[in-house]
Order: structure tokens, then C-alpha cells, then sequence
């Protein structure tokens, strides 16, 4: 595929929507990633090819197998609800169980019975994969599962165009034109002409006409085509489920011969699926075609290749999706199990013990065979055991599968609190959409000792305001009178109103007094530049100078001086202290005197190198009450890289536009200007990461939301003019003076 | 001199009742559990009933098909049938005062004269009271609720310094939206502990695809569709908007499409743009909305 075609959809584009659509139908996030992101050794997938894992859906990065761009979305919007199909078919739940009940029990699973464990030895926790276990009972188990790929594609494909009754003509459309690029039957022999029917068949090929040119189709194809088109038609079925479609492969496979001996699991005596099939009523159709009709076999590998894919429906691989899945359920009982201290349910523990997933000495279950009724938490020290026992098996089988599912489809870390921003590229006058990739992750907590120490030598300041933003809590009652509505009868006006009427004037009509409440209903978000800048040390003018008078900002009149400068000015000993250390203090300060006037905050901090790596660090959310391991996280904010400020505004004002309150406020405290090392394509110039801070300021304007910039950095006058709106802004010469003067522009901001 | 008090001066309380259209023809509801039989043996029994659920989930539309049921249909007995007004709605909102609800006194000309409140005309003449988004209302107006909700069935008349005992066939009906300002505004334990809760949600996509047909005069194959895009589109909850497309939402765009507008067009001015402001959540929604119709 080409890159910038005109009428081509891009996934990157067209990111957002698309995975808002995504997760309309599937009902739950779903992440959509390129298939780039998929490994290179996947074995049995071409890396083109959209697929699923149980949290994401790969897309080809672009899409121009259309004319117009239109057409191509639409091409993606199909190719989602055919990987969401899967789910909403069934297809991973396939069960082995559910399947042997249909099948009766002649089926070729048999010999694999996941029900009854051979004792001692088996793995109790990681009974056999059910499509895997599936696939392997048949000799040819690479053959099955093209079957039953290609069957299940042809199923979801007709839900689809039942369910959704507007994709019918778009789906159309792509299975006519996916049709179109098949190869030619006519010139395909044995096996290949086999299965290659079989997709034809499914994109709605009719394989009744003789050839254009004449040329006869292969014979044995000839004599299988019945029994491949009752396969197709009876998944396409309004009844069918992915039983049907494994009925189906049943029915199918007997046309193949037996395959290579090189093939896995020969078996000595052929299998005789037709017997399970006329177990099931619906399984009249496929007959067991003759003999001769067998078409010559050939090994797995070589089949691989054989069948082209249809693009579209790109490469499922549910078997590695109903891994996964188990994964996450063994990572949920791992999590049930593992919580020191707090007993093994005794439920889990019998359970447990009932199927052999922990073995005790002869005495103990002894022991536990006379306490009547099981009462195993008696027992000294076996649920310790147990749950070692457990904890053991579950950690060895989670990390055995997920070793083997990152081989097979990369790196799956939870790639919650992933988002994606626009960036507002000035240059072109346009959003580069979904450009940056920011990743929410919460700080670690650290020791709060250095940040102790300075609560402890600026007590003073702390106290102070405190007190002050305490005195801001609003009254809890305030009465307004004369009113001309209201929900009491104002007496004094009454009565002058009465006066009035007697003494032949014309009485006021407000009467009415109302109590009114006024609530402080603010919340605020403090968004802390974590660029490696903020490791610079602080000039101590405070030891060298004498507490300088109040000063005149750029900015006018949104703060009050009742803040002595004179005090915090106590003489503490001289600590190299850097540009971030006095930012997490007042940090600090603000979230005591927060607590005290009870107004909802969070505190954030950013970082990243570049648009794919924006970091997003979380010391406090809103919905958080601030105590010890707040202030842990808030001593974890250290420098990190680089300042590429618009995608961290842009998530903090998504985080305030979710808060309900009448006034929010956006503070970003930062000590230079944006910069990213791709946050522009001129490096050396700084109007483009300005440019896009000040549209994501703009933004969160338009969204009702008031922010302010602080700037620690003396050459911040030049660009905070052109990025902020007019007085919303305040550059802070001297460093020390940040704790000081955030709680006054938080004052002004909010009052 | 007596002047009737001009209705703005009761704007406090914006009131509608069953009087007039809504009492001919039975309110049409669609049973989605028993709750209407638990509403029956509550009222028998005189138990103050509190609805939970999302906006436009049909709550309302619940409490005027059992006051049809019960003052005018199979349910209702003599008495009640001559009650005039047999369901007082009060729909809540942050100014909503305990005055409101009970009455005040207006001063007209030289005098003051008593005007009930709502509540206090249902519980004087038998009617259900039915106050809507209860949390919203300030929290004196919880304090009134306390004693009409227990044995007592009391509404005490402070103004008045009286205490007005409760009309047999009162019942009090409060609604609640969980979802909705959760954090903010709760209802207090103390208040919760004296209803009876019927849970409220959407209802499942075969049941709304009836209600969406029955109501907006729609085939039921074009009702499933808008079933179905409800569904899908309250998944998307979580982006932008608190409360996903409401059954009352789907209903409008099944009218639009009865009067002829080209579903794409209504779902998009009933839907998309009524639940959202995000461009992109809209789009996603638009794309759906071609996905579900032809």
C-alpha cells in the first residue's frame, strides 16, 4: 500500500472515531493498533493482515484498495466488525465440552479429554486450549483450522449483514470486490483448487458457469463443489454457531485425504467423522463424498501458502485469543490467592483440594477427612501451603502463556490509559489528529522525608496559609432581602411597604427575603513541567539578599499582598535545592490549604520525548483524598525529559471537563518554554510547540475551563504573551517565591 | 380583596398533573419485570416508593400508568375515582424549597393569604405525589419527607403551625437518578431507608425496539434499529456524556422518522447531537448510525 494517497484512510487519522465505533459495538474498550505493531515471527500470519487479540484489533496503518476516501473508511469500519464478530459470534467460546455434547461422542477430539485430568502429573491450571485442542484432534490440523477460518469468516460475515442492516451494501461491495482479486479456479488443481473455492464460495461466488475460456475445472474440485457449498450454506445459517462452523470443517475435511505422514498425529485407523455428523440432524447434507473425490494431500506448510488470504478478513487467530483470555482468568485467581495475610477462602481451598490442585501429606488429609464437613482452615498451616501451592502454579502458567502470546502478538502490557491528541500544527493552519500518544501512569511512592523537612523549616508559611484558605470557606447561610420573590416574607420591608400604602405612597414590592447558599464549587488541576530543565539548582537569593518588597507583576489585581514577604524568610540552612524541589513544595502547601477550603483538586505531572512517548504522571486524581501516600507521590515527581506541554493540557482539561463544578481552573506550572525534540519540524524553533500550547489553551477556554500559566523562567515574558490569553499568566523571577505566590493567583483565580 | 395569586410567583415548583389528556387514555407502559406489581402491593400497603434509574428511562411514564391504573383503571375504587388530580409531579431542581412544596403565604393587597404547595394539596386530597429528581431539590425539602414516609403520614405545616394529617389514599413517589451528580448530590441513607427502590435501567433491546414502535410510530424492523443504535451508543457513556441515548431520545428520532425525515438525519439532530458535543464521539456515532441503517 502507498503512503498519502489522496483518497486513502489513514488508521492514525482516523484513530479516535474509529475506536469510539469500536467499542459502540463491541460494548467495552477496544484498542486499535497498526498490524506494524504486530512481531515478525507470528508463524501463521501475514503482518498486513487485521487480526485481533483479546484487548486490541490490528488495522493495516492505511487503507486505498477504493477510489474514495469514503469507501476506504468504510473498508476499515467493516474490517472492525468482522474482528468484532468473532466476539459477538461466539467464537471463543468455543468449548471442547459444549462441542462434544453436539458432536456426539465419535468425534476426533475424543481422545483429548480435558474433563477427566490424568491424575498426578497434568496441570490442572491450564487444562488444554479448547480451538487448540480442536484443531490438534484432527490429522491435519493446519487444514482444520484454514476450514474453520475460512467457515467462521463466511459466518460472521452473513451476522453482520443481518445484524447490521446499513453495512449491507458496503459489504457488498467489498466481498464483490475482494472476489474479483481471487485467482483464477480453472487454473488451480487439487487441494489449492479445494480450499480456494471454498473462499470464492464464501465471498459469494456462484461456481455454476462453465469457465469463459473453457477450461474445465479441476475434477476432483468438480466432485467436492456439493459438499463445500452445503458446507457454506449452512453456516450462513440465522441459527448457526461456531459449532455449526466446526460441524461444518468435520464435514469438509474428508475431502482432503488423510495428509502426509510428516504431518502431526497420524493416526493408525482414518478417522470417521461421518459417523458424528449423521449424529446431528442438520448433518444430512455433507455426505461423505467418494473416495476418488479425495484430493491428493499435501503437507500443512505447503497449504499455508496455498490459500490467499481475503484481505479484509485478515487472519484470525481465536485459538490465541482464548489464550489470552485464560491468561487474564488466571491472573484474576492469582490475584484472589495472593493477598497476604487474609485466610484462603476455605470455598477456594476445598475447591482447590477437590481438583488436585494442591496436594497435602497422607496426615493432613487424614486430618482433613475426619473434620467432618471439610473444615480445612483447622488445619495448622495448610492454607499457607495452599496457597504457596497455588500461587506457585498459577505464576508458572501465567508466565509460560504470556511468553507464548507476546511471541505471538508483541508486547500486551494493559495499555490502559493510552490517549491520543490532536496537535495543532500552525504551520499548515491545521490539527495533526491523533498525532501524540500520551500514556497515563501513576507516580510510585516515595519517601516523603525531604519534603517533611521542608513543611517543617517553612511551619510558618504553611500555617499561615492555611488559615487564610480556611477563611475562604464560604458562609454556610447568607440571607438576601428585599427581594421581589423569595421564599420568606421580608418583615422589615413588609412593614415598610404597609407604612407606604397608609401613608399614600407607592410601596416598594420587595418584600421577600431568600437564604442563599452559596457553595464554593471549584475544582482545580495543577499540571507540574517534569522536564529535565527543572533539575537546575535555584540561585539562593534569599541568603544573599534581604527580603525584597513586593514587586509589580506584569499582571494585575487577581491576587492580594496579604502575604508578608517577610515571612518564610527564616534563616534555614543553605540546601541545594533545584527548580522542581520548590515546585513539589508548593505543590505541598496548596494541597493543605485545598484541604482546608475543601475544593476538589488533582496534581499531575508531564514529561515525555516525543509524540509518541507524552508522559502523563498522576500524584493525586481528583476523586483522591489527600494523605501520606499523596504526599509520596508528590515527592516522586522528579525530572524527567522534555516539555511538549499541548497533549498534557489537552488531558487535563479532559480530566476537569468530567469534573462537575461551576468554576474549574487549570494551573500549569512549567520553568520554560514547549519543547520536544519532534514538537515542530524545525527543532531550533520554538513557534510551533507555542503555537500548539497556545491552541491547547485555547481549547480548554472554549470548554469553560480558566488557566493559568506560572513561569519560573525570567526569558517567560516573550512567549507567554503570545501563548496565554491576556492576564493569565505570571512569570516569577525569583524561584523561591513559587510557594508563596501560587496560593495568591489560586485565590484570585477562584474567588 | 382577594386576587388568585399569579402563577409565576409559584414558578418555584413547575407542576403538571394527569387533569385534562393524560387521564382519557390509559398512559402506555411496557413492563419490563413485575415492577408494577410491586408497585400495586406498595401502594396497597401504603409504602412510599422511590424510582432509581438514568433520564428517560421511562420512570415518569411508570408513575402515570399506575396512577391511571389506580385512580381511573382496573385498580381504582369509588373514592378515588373522583379525585380530580391524581397525580401532583413536581420536577426538582436546586432552588426547590421547602416552601415550594408545602405553600406560603403570598401578600396580596393588605392581607396574606395561604396558597398550597403541591405536596400539601396531594396529601389534603389523596393523590400520588410524585417529586422527580429528588436530590436536586435543596435539603429541607428531605425533612418534609421524613415524617409523610413512616407510620405518621404527617406533612407538618410550619407557616401554618399545623400538622396535616395524610389523605388515605396519599402516596408519596420520589425519583432518583444514581448516575447522575453522584458525587455532589446523594440521597441521604436516612432518607433512601424509607422507600421502597425499583430499579430503573434501559430497557433490553427487544422490549425498547416495542416501546420505540408502540411510541414513535415506527415498523418494528426500523423500532430494532434504534433499539440496537441505543445500545450501541450507551456503550460509548464514558466519552463526554454522562447519561447515554435515553429510550425518550430514541423515541424522538422514531417520530422524526414517522414525519419523514431520512433516518441518517434523525438520528443525528435526536442522537448524536443531542448526547454529545465532542465532534469525534459524534462522528463515531454518525458512522454508526450508517452502520445499523440502510
Amino acid at each position: 500500500m502507498t503512503t498519502g494517497t489522496a483518497g486513502a484512510a489513514s488508521l492514525r487519522e482516523s484513530r479516535r472515531v474509529l475506536e469510539l465505533y469500536a467499542e459502540a459495538i463491541a460494548g467495552r474498550r477496544v484498542e486499535l493498533r497498526p498490524t506494524a505493531d504486530l512481531p515478525d515471527l507470528s508463524a501463521h500470519v501475514r503482518r498486513d493482515l487485521p487480526t485481533s487479540s483479546a484487548r486490541c484489533i490490528f488495522l493495516p496503518a492505511e487503507v486505498d484498495e477504493f477510489s474514495s476516501d469514503t469507501e476506504n473508511f468504510a473498508l476499515y469500519k467493516i474490517a472492525i466488525l468482522h474482528q468484532l464478530g468473532f466476539w459477538e459470534c461466539g467464537t471463543y467460546a468455543f468449548a471442547l465440552a459444549e462441542w462434544r455434547r453436539r458432536a456426539g461422542r465419535e468425534a476426533p477430539v475424543e481422545r483429548i479429554d480435558p474433563g477427566e485430568p490424568a491424575a498426578g502429573g497434568s496441570e490442572p491450571v491450564e487444562p488444554p486450549f479448547d480451538l487448540e485442542a480442536f484443531f490438534a484432534a484432527f490429522p491435519r490440523p493446519v487444514l482444520a483450522r484454514h476450514l474453520f477460518a475460512i467457515l467462521e469468516d463466511t459466518r460472521i460475515d452473513a451476522h453482520l449483514a443481518r445484524r447490521y442492516r446499513g453495512i449491507r451494501r458496503p459489504l457488498a461491495a467489498v466481498l464483490a470486490a475482494s472476489l474479483a482479486q481471487r485467482p483464477r479456479l480453472e487454473l488451480l488443481a487439487g487441494e489449492r483448487a479445494c480450499l480456494e473455492a471454498l473462499v470464492q464460495l464464501s465471498l459469494g461466488a456462484e461456481l455454476v458457469d462453465p469457465p469463459a475460456d473453457g477450461r474445465a475445472l479441476d475434477r476432483s474440485l468438480e466432485a467436492a463443489l456439493p459438499a463445500l457449498r452445503r458446507a457454506i450454506e449452512a453456516v450462513r445459517g440465522a441459527g448457526a454457531d461456531v459449532y455449526t462452523t466446526a460441524l461444518a470443517v468435520l464435514g469438509c475435511t474428508p475431502l482432503f485425504g488423510a495428509g502426509d505422514a510428516g504431518e502431526r498425529r497420524p493416526r493408525a485407523a482414518p478417522a470417521r467423522p461421518g459417523a458424528a455428523l449423521a449424529a446431528k440432524p442438520e448433518a444430512t447434507a455433507p455426505r461423505r463424498p467418494a473416495r476418488g473425490a479425495s484430493v491428493a494431500a499435501s503437507g500443512g506448510d505447503e497449504l499455508e501458502a496455498a490459500v490467499d488470504p481475503v484481505p479484509f478478513r485478515g487472519a484470525a487467530r481465536p485459538e490465541l485469543v482464548q489464550k489470552e483470555l485464560r491468561l487474564g482468568e488466571l491472573e484474576a485467581r492469582l490475584d484472589a490467592v495472593a493477598a497476604e495475610g487474609s485466610p484462603l477462602p476455605p470455598d477456594l481451598l476445598r475447591e482447590l483440594l477437590e481438583r488436585g490442585e494442591i496436594e497435602i501429606e497422607a496426615a493432613g488429609r487424614r486430618e482433613l477427612d475426619r473434620s467432618s464437613g471439610l473444615s480445612v482452615t483447622d488445619l495448622p498451616g495448610l492454607a499457607d501451603r495452599a496457597r504457596n501451592a497455588v500461587r506457585d502454579r498459577l505464576t508458572k502458567a501465567i508466565r509460560t502463556l504470556s511468553d507464548e502470546l507476546e511471541g505471538e502478538l508483541g508486547d500486551l502490557s494493559p495499555t490502559a490509559g493510552v490517549h491520543y491528541y490532536d496537535e495543532w500544527d500552525h504551520e499548515r493552519s491545521r490539527y495533526r489528529r491523533a498525532w501524540c500518544r500520551l500514556t497515563e501512569s501513576r507516580l510510585d511512592e516515595e519517601s516523603t522525608a525531604e519534603l517533611d523537612q521542608t513543611r517543617r523549616e517553612q511551619a510558618r508559611l504553611f500555617t499561615e496559609v492555611r488559615r487564610q484558605f480556611e477563611l475562604l470557606r464560604p458562609d454556610a447561610r447568607r440571607v438576601l432581602k428585599r427581594l421581589t420573590d423569595g421564599e420568606e416574607v421580608d418583615l422589615d420591608a413588609a412593614v415598610e411597604a404597609h407604612i407606604d400604602r397608609v401613608a399614600g405612597l407607592s410601596p416598594s414590592e420587595k418584600v421577600y427575603m431568600r437564604r442563599d447558599r452559596r457553595d464554593r464549587d471549584v475544582a482545580a488541576a495543577f499540571l507540574l513541567d517534569m522536564s529535565a530543565s527543572t533539575d537546575s539548582e535555584v540561585p539562593d537569593i534569599a541568603a544573599r539578599v534581604p527580603a525584597p518588597p513586593p514587586r509589580e507583576y506584569d499582571f494585575v489585581g487577581i491576587y492580594d499582598d496579604d502575604l508578608s514577604w517577610a515571612h518564610a524568610r527564616g534563616g534555614s540552612p543553605p540546601r541545594r535545592r533545584r527548580v522542581i524541589d520548590v515546585e513539589k513544595e508548593a505543590l505541598l502547601l496548596m494541597t493543605e490549604a485545598l484541604d482546608a477550603l475543601g475544593d476538589a483538586y488533582g496534581v499531575y505531572g508531564f514529561s515525555g520525548h516525543g509524540r509518541e512517548h507524552v508522559e502523563f504522571y498522576v500524584a493525586k486524581d481528583f476523586a483522591e483524598s489527600c494523605d501520606r501516600s499523596t504526599r509520596g507521590r508528590i515527592a516522586a515527581i522528579s525530572p524527567k525529559r522534555s516539555t511538549r506541554m499541548g497533549p498534557a493540557i489537552r488531558h487535563a482539561t479532559r480530566k476537569l471537563r468530567h469534573q462537575d463544578a461551576r468554576v474549574r481552573v487549570l494551573l500549569v506550572l512549567s520553568d520554560g518554554y514547549p519543547q520536544d525534540f519532534d514538537y515542530g519540524r524545525d527543532r531550533t524553533s520554538r513557534a510551533y510547540g507555542i503555537q500548539d500550547t497556545m491552541m491547547a489553551l485555547r481549547e480548554a477556554e472554549l470548554q469553560g475551563i480558566h488557566t493559568f500559566c506560572l513561569t519560573v523562567d525570567p526569558a517567560g515574558h516573550d512567549y507567554l504573551r503570545e501563548m496565554c490569553p491576556e492576564r493569565q499568566y505570571l512569570v516569577i523571577d525569583d524561584v523561591a517565591a513559587l510557594p508563596r505566590e501560587l496560593p495568591k493567583v489560586y485565590r484570585g483565580l477562584t474567588t | 380583596m382577594e386576587r388568585a395569586p399569579s402563577s409565576d410567583l409559584l414558578a418555584g415548583a413547575v407542576e403538571s398533573s394527569l387533569a385534562g389528556e393524560g387521564l382519557d387514555g390509559e398512559p402506555y407502559y411496557l413492563a419490563i419485570g413485575d415492577e408494577i406489581e410491586v408497585f400495586l402491593a406498595a401502594y396497597a400497603a401504603r409504602l412510599p416508593v422511590l424510582l432509581k434509574g438514568p433520564t428517560g428511562c421511562g420512570k415518569t411514564r411508570f408513575v402515570e400508568r399506575l396512577a391511571h391504573l389506580l385512580y381511573r383503571g382496573e385498580r381504582s375504587t369509588a373514592r378515588r375515582r373522583v379525585i380530580d388530580q391524581p397525580l401532583v409531579t413536581v420536577a426538582c431542581h436546586e432552588d426547590l424549597a421547602a416552601t415550594d412544596l408545602v405553600g406560603r403565604y403570598l401578600l396580596t393587597g393588605e392581607e396574606t393569604v395561604w396558597i398550597d404547595g403541591p405536596l400539601t394539596r396531594a396529601v389534603r386530597t389523596g393523590a400520588i405525589c410524585y417529586l422527580d429528581e429528588i436530590v436536586e431539590a435543596r435539603k429541607d425539602t428531605t425533612v418534609l419527607i421524613h415524617p409523610l414516609t413512616d407510620h405518621r403520614r404527617t406533612l407538618p405545616v410550619e407557616k401554618r403551625a399545623t400538622t396535616l394529617e395524610a389523605h388515605d389514599d396519599f402516596l408519596l413517589v420520589i425519583s432518583y437518578n444514581p448516575g447522575y451528580q453522584s458525587v455532589l448530590k446523594d440521597l441521604k441513607p436516612s432518607t433512601r431507608q424509607r422507600f421502597v427502590s425499583l430499579e430503573f435501567d434501559y430497557p433490553p433491546p427487544e422490549l425498547e425496539a416495542r416501546i420505540i414502535a408502540h411510541e414513535g410510530g415506527v415498523d418494528l424492523e426500523t423500532a430494532a434499529d434504534l433499539a440496537t443504535l441505543g445500545e450501541k451508543v450507551r456503550a460509548l457513556r464514558e466519552h463526554g456524556f454522562e447519561e447515554g441515548a435515553s429510550t425518550r431520545l430514541l423515541v424522538y428520532a422514531a417520530q422524526l422518522i414517522a414525519g419523514g425525515i431520512a433516518p441518517q438525519r434523525a438520528c443525528e439532530v435526536a442522537i448524536s447531537r443531542a448526547v454529545t458535543d465532542d465532534r469525534e464521539v459524534q462522528r463515531a456515532v454518525a458512522e454508526l448510525v450508517t452502520t445499523i441503517f440502510p
